[in-house]
């Protein structure tokens, strides 16, 4: 964490002070003259490194509500900054805070406190000492609107109160409306509640209250309670002085209760509520501050400092995260490995006295298991002509015309394991009788195929009526017909 | 707003960041390599304890596979089937059966002893030796006959290739031609 310099301005100096551990320690006080500011200049170059933050209490304060059109993005940024020179021409330091949309008119509204310092001298010669140095500055902030922020920590915030606060600026009263902060007033030279300053503080009380009715902020008899921030001690200097009445209502807000609430460590005592301010600034972000963009763009060039580290040490933590995650699953893998290749070793171990324990084959087993097989299928097949012979015969007993001649028998072909070509011989007084012929063959045919998977083919017919083959026929009655022959060709169990 | 002119203060914690993320990176990288380096070897180590124990499982399969393959070598063996020919075995069992069949004219020829697949290159190879058979029979019962005794030889294995048969002019017997595969099986490659 960066060192956290807290800056408190008042009308006659500057107050320095480091944040460290929820306490807020004083490092210097710094008169509002060229030597104050040179020492100043010589201890943040003492100092170097570290974030600014400046608080601001002094009198020249400017406040103004208005309400304007809710707008949203660059217009509503233009609009503002339009809004906040015209109200407030010749500052650069300040701010709106919105206060919510306005309900009471027929177009969408929205109202707006500004808020600005309108003496930018006075903080002029400081921010001088901060840019010579590049230091970073967080930004300028009101004590008003700090309280504004704060009003919500008091034991018990009214709708409508006026808070009073000490601080070495002054008497800071504050007039709260609906909860948030309407007026503020600082009376300088009022510090701190002692017995000397206690009637002035009544009557500073006094005025405000004139004064927040002649301006129509508060009803006439309303009852208005007064918060006074201090401890009991500080209190009984004031409290005999306090007059009382059905307008106003005195309450003692305690400074050690509202400290610890929001976290300060260090005692407080007394009535200063700067300890608690400048703690409330340090552990708060997004409060409204009053610096310009150039003013605070060495706080942004921290800013993406820090962001360039952090993405690159997250960037650097991921990917060692990651490879720390692979160098465990790696090791985890080699654990592995190793037990996979203990067991690949102790298996091949048996393996070798397995084998070691059989018997020597004459050749290698897969060699002779294929050698017994081819063995076996060429027992189981009885090749043998007898089936084909078989049916042969069975086809001449149906057909008792034909006369076998000759047979050519042949089992070469895996896929046909038994075929054959028969030559037969028809009666010769059948020559004359060609239909005879022809129907006879067809029967022969019939019977060699009556079987299923059995094919049988004419390779050659006693009569040849193809169209593409030659007829031929004689009618000499001196010579002798020759028998008339079939060819058929069959097989068993395949095509043909 | 960060201005221009301010880049040069970014310049430092730029190359801080740029180093430790090549830092990262490189940590990163050689944590990658070493894990796929040794899910390589995991996948090799995985491969040869499977095959371990493929080997191993198969050779208690085959255990009693091989004593019964070594019992039916040995048989065969004893036989004749395996090694060299007994072609003076085939010749007289030929001779007994043409006797005991009635057979008077039968004429053979055996040629030279070949493999029955040039391509084969198992350790275990079967040989062939085709007989060319040529003979004369009352009918083809006889003939089948004959093959039928030659199927029952116990040294070879005696597989009918083809058979003509043609009735002869002259009178009722058949002339027969066949030809036939003696098949033995030869332990050693054939050169």
């Amino acid at each position: 964490m960066p060192t956290r310099h807290l800056l408190y301005l008042d009308a006659n100096a500057l107050h320095s002070f480091r944040w460290q551990q929820g306490s807020v320690v004083p490092t210097g006080r710094y008169t509002a003259d060229d030597e104050g500011i040179k020492a100043f200049a010589d201890a943040v170059r003492r100092v170097g490194s570290g974030l600014y933050t400046l608080l601001v209490d002094v009198v020249e304060e400017g406040f103004h509500a208005d309400t304007l059109p809710s707008v949203r993005g660059p217009d509503r940024a233009a609009m503002l900054e339009r809004k906040r020179s015209q109200t407030f021409f010749g500052t650069p330091f300040s701010g709106a805070l919105s206060r919510g949309i306005d309900r009471s008119g027929r177009r969408r509204d929205e109202r707006f406190l500004f808020v600005a310092l309108t003496r930018p001298a006075i903080v002029e010669p400081w921010l001088e000492v901060l840019r010579a140095v590049n230091a970073p500055l967080t930004g300028i902030h009101s004590v008003a609107l700090l309280i504004d922020s704060l009003i919500q920590r008091l034991a018990a915030p009214a709708e409508r109160c006026l808070l009073v606060t000490y601080a070495p600026g002054g008497m800071r009263q504050t007039f709260v409306d609906q909860g948030h902060l309407r007026f503020s007033r600082l009376a300088p030279n009022l510090n701190a509640i002692n017995p000397d300053t206690a009637a002035r503080c009544a009557g500073e009380i006094l005025k405000t209250h004139s004064y927040l009715i002649s301006q129509r902020m508060l009803a006439r008899n309303a009852q208005l309670p007064v918060y006074i921030l201090s401890d009991s001690d500080a209190y009984a200097h004031l409290a005999p002085l306090l007059n009382t009445s059905e307008e106003r209502i005195y309450h003692r807000a305690d400074i050690a209760e509202l400290s610890h609430k929001i976290g300060l460590k260090a005692a407080v005592s007394g009535s200063d509520a700067m300890p608690l301010l400048l703690h409330w600034i340090a552990r708060e972000s997004g409060l409204l501050q009053l610096a310009p963009a150039n003013e605070r763009r060495f706080f942004r060039v921290w800013q993406a400092r820090q962001a360039i580290l952090g993405a690159g040490v997250a960037l650097f933590a991921g990917t060692l995260l990651f490879a720390g995650k692979l160098w465990f699953d790696t090791a985890s893998v080699e654990a592995t490995t190793a037990q996979l290749r203990h067991e690949a070793a102790s298996t091949q171990q048996n393996l070798t006295q397995l084998q070691a324990a059989l018997p020597t084959l004459p050749a290698p087993l897969d060699d002779l298991r294929s050698a017994f097989q081819a063995l076996d299928a060429l027992q189981a097949g009885k090749i043998s002509p007898r089936p084909w012979l078989s049916h042969l015969s069975a086809a001449l007993d149906a057909t008792p015309d034909l006369t076998l001649t000759s047979i050519q028998w042949q089992s070469d072909s895996s896929e046909v394991p038994s075929k054959g070509v028969a030559k037969l011989s028809l009666p010769p007084q059948m020559a004359v009788d060609r239909r005879a012929m022809v129907s006879t063959a067809e029967l022969f045919l019939a019977e060699l195929a009556r079987s299923p998977g059995h094919t049988a083919r004419v390779t050659r017919m006693p009569v040849e009526l193809q169209s593409d083959r030659a007829f031929r026929s004689s009618t000499d009655p001196a010579g002798q017909p020759p028998a008339p022959t079939l060819e058929v060709s069959f097989s068993l169990g395949g095509s043909q | 707003m960060i201005r221009a002119q301010d880049m040069h203060l970014l310049r430092w914690p730029l190359l801080l960041a740029l180093a430790l993320i090549s830092l990262g990176g490189a940590a990163l990288w050689y944590a990658h390599t070493q894990s796929q380096l040794a899910t390589r070897a995991h996948s090799i180590a995985q491969q040869q304890h499977n095959l371990a124990n493929r080997q191993l499982l198969q050779a208690r399969t085959d255990e009693d596979s091989v004593r019964d393959t070594l019992a039916r070598y040995d048989t065969l063996a004893r036989r004749g089937l395996i090694g060299p020919e007994h072609r003076l075995d085939w010749v007289e069992m030929l001779d007994a059966t043409r006797r005991q069949l009635g057979i008077d004219t039968i004429s053979y020829e055996i040629q030279p002893q070949r493999p029955l697949d040039k391509d084969a290159h198992g350790a275990m190879s079967w040989m062939e030796s085709r007989m060319r058979l040529t003979l004369r029979v009352r009918h083809a019962g006889v003939l089948l006959g004959l093959l039928d005794q030659l199927h029952r030889v116990d040294n070879a294995l005696v597989l009918p290739l083809s058979c003509d048969i043609t009735r002869r002019a002259d009178s009722t017997d058949l002339d027969g031609a066949c030809e036939l595969r003696w098949l033995t099986l030869s332990p050693a490659s054939p050169t």
